[in-house]
């Protein structure tokens, strides 16, 4: 009889133990799959929230093109340049996504030699430009906010107004979000 | 006696049982959570407005837009001392290489790229058979967007599969 109990606690305690392990198995699927598409969501919001901020940046009176007062839906490199100096770029963006902004010019084409040249104030006003230089850095994040994060790129061509020459190019805004694997 | 305890085990397995359908549930539940949602829908449509934008903007000879340049090769006249419509090829070319790139390949079957005059093609690039195939594939968005010229001179049309 006591043997009999002994064997009926041994069940009673493997099948709790079965039960816990299985608890055990299902919260961690519940917690792997809550943080997968929490992070999924986080990187969603952030590139929405980085497209709608560009958006309204690109509407900015600043960097917008502008023919005897009306809006164009381009964008000024002459105010684009400007705007980078003022260091009023550093205010696009969100305080909760770490992100880069740079303008590249795609057409026409710069040439391999300076694709990746930054158009300086010196370099806008050589008569080789456009074909002087290749991107306008609008906003790099520090590098301690971008280590051991994944990056993510996302871009919308844009047209390019050089109020120099009075001539449109076409360039390419990329936005790269950092975000947590 | 004995009974009791086989009542007791057969609980204690319906418990078990009860709880793998529902971990297997969860499982289901979050596995087959679509990636791609409305996110991706309204980036594409904004990417192609403003590509069209940036596109028939463009200063392709002298003080000539692509716009300009379309709408003489519509008339079938010369710009810039050359004809507009082998104008309009090189400069789409050159232009779309550098927009699209690699995703013009018709090999990768994911963007078509064609400009009508008059409902006649006068340019196309990419994979034409692309609407056919998108939408029999199981996940496949056809996404066709056009930018028509005024007065029914051209349209250019953009046409890409999102999976």
């Amino acid at each position: 009889m006591k043997k009999k109990g002994m064997i009926g606690m041994m069940e009673t305690f493997m099948i709790i133990f079965v039960i816990f392990i299985l608890i055990g198995f299902g919260m961690y699927f519940f917690y792997k799959f809550s943080v997968s598409s929490t992070i999924t969501e986080a990187q969603e919001t952030c590139e929405l929230s980085s497209y709608e901020k560009l958006l309204a940046t690109l509407d900015l009176p600043g960097l917008q093109c502008s023919f005897k007062a009306s809006p164009k839906d381009c964008v000024d490199t002459a105010k684009l340049r400007a705007f980078i100096d003022t260091k009023a770029a550093e205010n696009v963006g969100t305080q909760a996504c770490t992100m880069k902004i740079v303008f590249k010019q795609i057409y026409p084409q710069p040439g391999i030699r300076v694709n990746d040249t930054e158009c300086t104030p010196d370099k806008m006003r050589s008569p080789e430009f456009p074909e002087s230089c290749g991107k306008w850095t609008l906003k790099v994040p520090k590098e301690e906010l971008t280590k051991n994060k994944a990056a993510r790129v996302s871009s919308t061509p844009v047209s390019l107004y050089y109020p120099h020459i009075k001539q449109y190019g076409i360039g390419q805004l990329e936005i790269t979000t950092y975000t947590y694997t | 006696m004995k009974r009791k305890a086989q009542g007791g085990e057969m609980i204690g397995m319906l418990v078990i049982i009860i709880l793998i359908i529902v971990i297997i549930g969860v499982y289901i539940r979050f596995a087959s959570m679509p990636n791609e949602g409305t996110v991706s829908t309204s980036v594409t449509d904004l990417q192609n407005d403003k590509m069209f934008n940036a596109m028939l903007e463009a200063t392709v000879c002298e003080a000539n837009n692509l716009e300009e340049v379309i709408k003489k090769c519509s008339k079938s006249q010369d710009i810039c001392n050359q004809d507009s419509c082998v104008l309009m090829k090189e400069s789409l070319d050159e232009m779309l290489d550098s927009l699209l790139g690699k995703r013009l390949n018709p090999e990768l079957k994911q963007t078509y790229f064609f400009v009508e005059i008059g409902n006649k093609k006068v340019y196309e690039i990419g994979y034409d058979k692309i609407e056919n195939d998108c939408l029999n594939m199981p996940n496949g968005k056809y996404q066709p967007k056009s930018y028509e010229i005024r007065p029914n001179v051209a349209v250019l049309t953009i046409a890409r599969c999102v999976i």
